[in-house]
């Protein structure tokens, strides 16, 4: 007994120390602010995007959205049981997907045009073809042990979930099976984003903190504080040297990964809402972060001000994001509809 | 006990991840901060939201159609 409390105080002893250790490497490079440096930076001004498309179609809350890599194809999931695929040109519904659990939280679209993967509250990854003259059911990656929030395709080969049991997985689409768990959060893993050069991705989580793991090697590389309650979404930096994240803090953040710590916060004492999803524009300047209060706020990325908003929801804003080509901005509501905007 | 022997088993494990975790490179948030205006800066043309395109190429605008009633 006495052994292994003096075990734990010793773990603890070093586990502080490297901690503090970390904090003092970060703070020794530390010597400006990113709100000071972007001083010299012109304003983007008031951005103003007009509501081009009102998408009707859906029955319930929808709760994710994400586009084709064709900029122009999108798909949202939502708690009536149906996965939409859209032409977001026309405002046409192409293919309706139905599901086995209504209770999805998660959608995403293969690089490829050819596979879309959702999941939830079932705890399973399904993948779907959607190129068969009726959408298959192509695999059920069954192995989570708590509810799917999130899911990326690499390829049509290749998937990585996140997942309420606070782990995240890289899946083999050929044979079904798990090929690297990603263990290090101690609380739901709540979104996932892949990297611009996609060797690592990030992770958000109800632990409050974002990390960086190397898809291949399964390591957690590094680890970002400072929200204090769950992170619900995040974004790469398109140059992939940064991340953002949105909480239900309220507030979003920017944290470099070369200087291994927050560069900008983006809060607003006005703003008593949490965020649920951001995206950001193609060039990195602009980040619509979806709130709670109805609304998708856009914040100019460098100098940390509010420089627009998205309104016309009358529920939360679930889900936001930015084509490819970054031609406009999809909002996903739990009003039932999705909006785009430019 | 072994609730004890799991707990020491976790403390173990986050000593280790510390240890990866501490002895990464770090830049200068100025430099990294230089480095993410530059590239905002250099993408801003090509950013149809902070440089709209003209209404002709924009592929969500409401398409017009005229109609005359004869």
């Amino acid at each position: 007994m006495a052994a292994e409390k003096a075990e734990m105080d010793a773990l603890k002893k070093e586990c502080d120390g490297l901690r503090a250790q970390i904090e003092a490497a970060r703070k020794a490079v530390n010597d400006g602010s990113m709100s000071a440096s972007a001083g010299g930076v012109e304003a983007v001004g008031r951005v103003q995007l007009k509501l081009r498309k009102n998408l009707k179609g859906h029955l319930a809350k929808i709760y994710a959205m994400h586009w084709s890599a064709d900029s122009r194809q999108m798909v949202s999931a939502s708690q009536d049981g149906k996965l939409l695929i859209w032409d977001t040109f026309t405002g046409n519904k192409l293919t309706a997907v139905p599901l086995k659990s209504a209770w999805v939280m998660s959608v995403a679209f293969a690089p490829s045009g050819n596979l879309v993967a959702s999941g939830g509250l079932d705890n399973i990854c399904t993948v779907y073809n959607i190129k068969a003259a009726s959408p298959k059911t192509l695999r059920e990656l069954d192995a989570h042990t708590g509810y799917l929030s999130c899911s990326r395709f690499l390829s049509d080969s290749e998937i990585i979930t996140a997942s309420g049991d606070t782990t995240c997985c890289l899946w083999d689409l050929e044979t079904g099976k798990q090929k690297v768990v990603f263990t290090n959060h101690i609380g739901d893993c709540m979104s996932l984003a892949l990297s611009p050069d996609e060797n690592s991705f990030i992770s958000g989580a109800c632990d409050s903190l974002a990390k960086l793991w190397d898809i291949r090697s399964g390591t957690c590389k590094q680890t970002f504080s400072g929200h204090t309650s769950d992170i619900n979404a995040i974004a790469f930096f398109p140059s992939g040297n940064a991340i953002i994240t949105g909480s239900d803090d309220c507030s979003c953040k920017m944290y470099d990964l070369r200087a291994d710590q927050e560069v900008i916060g983006y809060q607003d004492t006005s703003l008593n809402a949490g965020v649920t999803s951001v995206a950001l524009s193609n060039s990195g300047r602009l980040i619509f972060a979806g709130y709670d209060d109805f609304n998708c706020h856009i914040w100019d990325s460098l100098k940390g001000e509010k420089v627009g908003v998205l309104s016309g929801h009358d529920n939360r804003v679930s889900c936001t994001g930015v084509p490819a080509d970054g031609m406009g901005v999809c909002t996903g509501s739990w009003d039932s509809f999705l909006k785009l905007w430019n | 006990m072994s609730n004890n022997m799991a707990k020491i088993a976790d403390a173990r494990k986050t000593v280790e991840q510390l240890k990866l975790e501490v002895n990464i490179e770090r830049m200068m948030v100025s430099k990294a901060a230089a480095d993410l205006m530059a590239y905002c800066e250099t993408h801003a043309k090509d950013d149809p939201l902070v440089t709209p395109v003209p209404s002709s190429e924009n592929p969500f605008r409401e398409k017009k159609l005229f109609c005359e009633i004869l």
